[in-house]
């Protein structure tokens, strides 16, 4: 049946579900009460039969002692020796005062099942047709049945008083169980008792053995949750020599190596950083040539008039401020490129965003120019972003370097920027090749790249994400191959590195 | 009469120097800093060689060259930066006369346009004389048409 077997899978789920220290909670508990039971309902079946055959033995034992004396009277009744009634009476509630017998009522009756005496006057009289009497009456020994009497089970005896053929009727009477049934119920008490003793005693050990066992596995999964990849500074407590001193031992030098395969991998990362960065400048040494050769020949030029028309005061004045001029120039871009070339220190300031991209222009200049591509810069002067000066620098030449190589046609690279509540977007745009539909998911992949090999590091567009990712931001792609590209970048508005 | 430079550099320093450069060595200089003003000019003036750079904020190399000798029996002299040395022997290809990799000695340069104005010199002459030889032989046809059918 479906149903059923729903049930079973919950319950198994439940199970599975439940921590080891309950599962072994549920288990001993299990086995103690299934052990406790069988063991229980043992020893009382056991007592019980004992106590049931002891009170039919002192029953029998009884009837038959009284049977003798009884007959005896009967007999000298009918023989007219003794008065009719007083002496069998007189037996009859003596032995029904009796102490050491619990007898719920005693009867003696003629062979016709009439009453002759009983404990009770009432009964006198009475002719009783049960079974027992019946039988009891034909019957050669004692019989005995159980019945019940006052809400407890009793023994009911029939004994025949007869000699060979000859009978006088039968004594009947019955001995209530009530005092083997609370012994019975005491042994059941004591067992139960013990159960809860065992339950408790087994409750202890195990949360002693638990704490002991599945304390450390806690704390080793505990401290394996904390671990990150950034976060390694970990170690679990380790006691004693056992397995579970070894797991821990084990689990410590397994971090121990992914602390220093990370470091290492970070180190990977930062001169794979580094050597991208300085890919980016090489391809920034066409225009850098041209900005210094430029007002170098200028100065050579100046020099070569100076050696000619040295000792002309007014023209040498002119000459040595043009050299000086050329020199200014030359300075700044040597600097401008060393700076570039320079690891990020990473200390976010708020920076103008305009000003940036024109910063990043004015080395890209040369490149734009010669790729016919017209350059806008349409970032409003009061958009201000928290960066390091120098990674958002990085990730603009980045875009603008893979715009450029987009646009082997010539076209118009846009820059744009907006700021809503707490995210600055700055979108970068073009109008080249596009990026194909298939690689559009691998664009920000290190090493991914469309160019032929030996140009291009497929480092450019990973290292902006990078840097975005650092300062947690979003840069998205929307593009169709031969339509141009638009990048996105999203930045919060307190950016933190 | 002096012979006439059209310079066009949009480097301050670049030109101020080349202009100085050129007038000391005897020739008039009109400079420009973007090639379509040194093109407009080109129309109104007659010059006897141009000096450009290859890179300008408007035009490049090219688009001078072309401009130049399709419509002017000019040289023109390439000043070209790092990296378009291809681009140069492009433009040469093109028409023009020759190129300069910056930085370069002025005397260099000098050199080049004495060169070139030689060589205009030359060509200017080789195509009077031409045409006066021409000019000589149909005025002696004309007086002896029957010896020069022969030849002819």
């Amino acid at each position: 049946m479906p149903s059923k077997e729903k049930m079973m899978i919950k319950s198994s789920d439940f199970f599975s579900g439940l921590g080891l220290r309950y599962k072994f909670i549920l288990l001993a508990t299990l086995a103690i009460v299934v052990f406790m039971s069988i063991i229980g309902y043992l020893a009382v079946a056991r007592e019980k039969s004992i106590l049931y055959a002891e009170v039919e033995k002192e029953g029998r034992l009884l009837g038959e002692t009284l049977a003798i004396p009884i007959i005896n009277d009967l007999i000298y009744e009918r023989l007219g020796l003794v008065e009719e009634g007083g002496l069998l009476d007189n037996y009859i509630l003596e032995t029904f005062n009796r102490k050491d017998v619990d007898l719920l009522y005693i009867a003696l009756l003629d062979e016709e099942g009439k009453v002759i005496s009983h404990n009770n006057i009432t009964e006198y009289g009475k002719v009783y047709t049960d079974p027992l009497t019946t039988n009891s009456l034909k019957a050669d020994r004692t019989t005995i049945k159980y019945m019940q009497a006052d809400g407890h089970q009793a023994l009911d005896f029939g004994v025949p008083l007869s000699i060979g053929k000859k009978r006088w009727g039968s004594l009947k009477f019955a001995i209530s169980l009530a005092k083997v049934e609370r012994e019975i119920l005491a042994t059941v008490k004591n067992i139960i008792l013990l159960t809860i003793v065992l339950l408790i005693v087994g409750f202890a050990i195990i949360l002693l053995l638990t704490r002991r066992f599945i304390g450390p596995i806690t704390q080793l999964a505990n401290t394996m949750e904390k671990a990150r990849g950034d976060y390694l500074d970990i170690r679990v407590e380790v006691k004693g020599r056992d397995e579970l001193a070894v797991l821990g031992e084990r689990f410590n030098s397994m971090i121990e190596r992914i602390r220093s395969a990370n470091e290492e991998l970070k180190k990977t990362h930062e001169k794979l950083v580094q050597s991208e960065k300085l890919a980016s400048i090489g391809i920034l040494a066409a225009g850098v040539a041209h900005q210094i050769n430029n007002p170098l020949g200028g100065i050579f030029n100046c020099l070569q008039m100076l050696q000619q028309h040295g000792g002309n005061p007014p023209l040498r004045e002119k000459y040595l401020a043009l050299v000086s001029e050329g020199f200014d120039r030359i300075e700044t871009t040597v600097s401008k490129l060393l700076w570039m070339s320079r690891k990020s220190d990473r200390v976010p300031v708020e920076m103008d965003v305009r000003s940036a991209v024109e910063h990043v222009y004015s080395f890209l200049e040369y490149k734009i120019k010669k790729g016919k591509i017209s350059f806008r810069n349409e970032v409003p002067p009061e958009l201000r972003v928290t960066f390091d000066v120098h990674d958002f620098q990085q990730l603009l030449l980045n875009l603008f370097i893979n715009a450029i190589h987009a646009m082997n046609n010539g076209g118009t690279l846009e820059v744009k920027g907006h700021r809503n509540d707490s995210t600055v977007s700055i979108e970068v745009i073009d109008n080249g090749c596009g990026i194909e539909q298939e690689n559009i998911g691998k664009i920000f992949d290190p090493f991914f790249t469309t160019k032929p090999t030996g140009e291009g590091t497929g480092l450019g567009l990973w290292l902006t994400y990078e840097i975005i990712r650092n300062y947690h931001g979003e840069i998205t792609v929307e593009s169709e191959a031969g339509n141009g590209s638009r990048f996105i970048i999203q930045l919060p508005v307190q950016g933190t590195a | 009469m002096k012979q006439k430079v059209l310079l066009i550099e949009d480097d301050k320093i670049m030109r101020i120097s080349l202009e100085d450069a050129f007038q000391e060595a005897g020739y008039d200089v009109d400079s420009f800093e973007t090639g379509t003003e040194a093109l407009s000019a080109l129309k109104n003036t007659l010059f006897d060689v141009a000096v450009t750079d290859f890179r300008l904020p408007d035009l490049d190399g090219f688009d001078i060259v072309k401009a130049i000798t399709q419509k002017h029996n000019i040289p023109v002299i390439m000043m070209t930066g790092y990296g378009t040395i291809k681009d140069a022997v492009e433009a040469m290809k093109l028409g023009a006369f020759d190129y300069l990799t910056k930085p370069f000695a002025l005397d260099e340069l000098l050199l080049l346009i004495e060169r070139a104005l030689i060589i205009k010199g030359l060509k200017e002459e080789n195509t009077r004389l031409k045409k006066d030889l021409s000019s000589c032989y149909v005025f002696m046809c004309k007086q002896n048409p029957k010896k020069f059918s022969v030849l002819g």
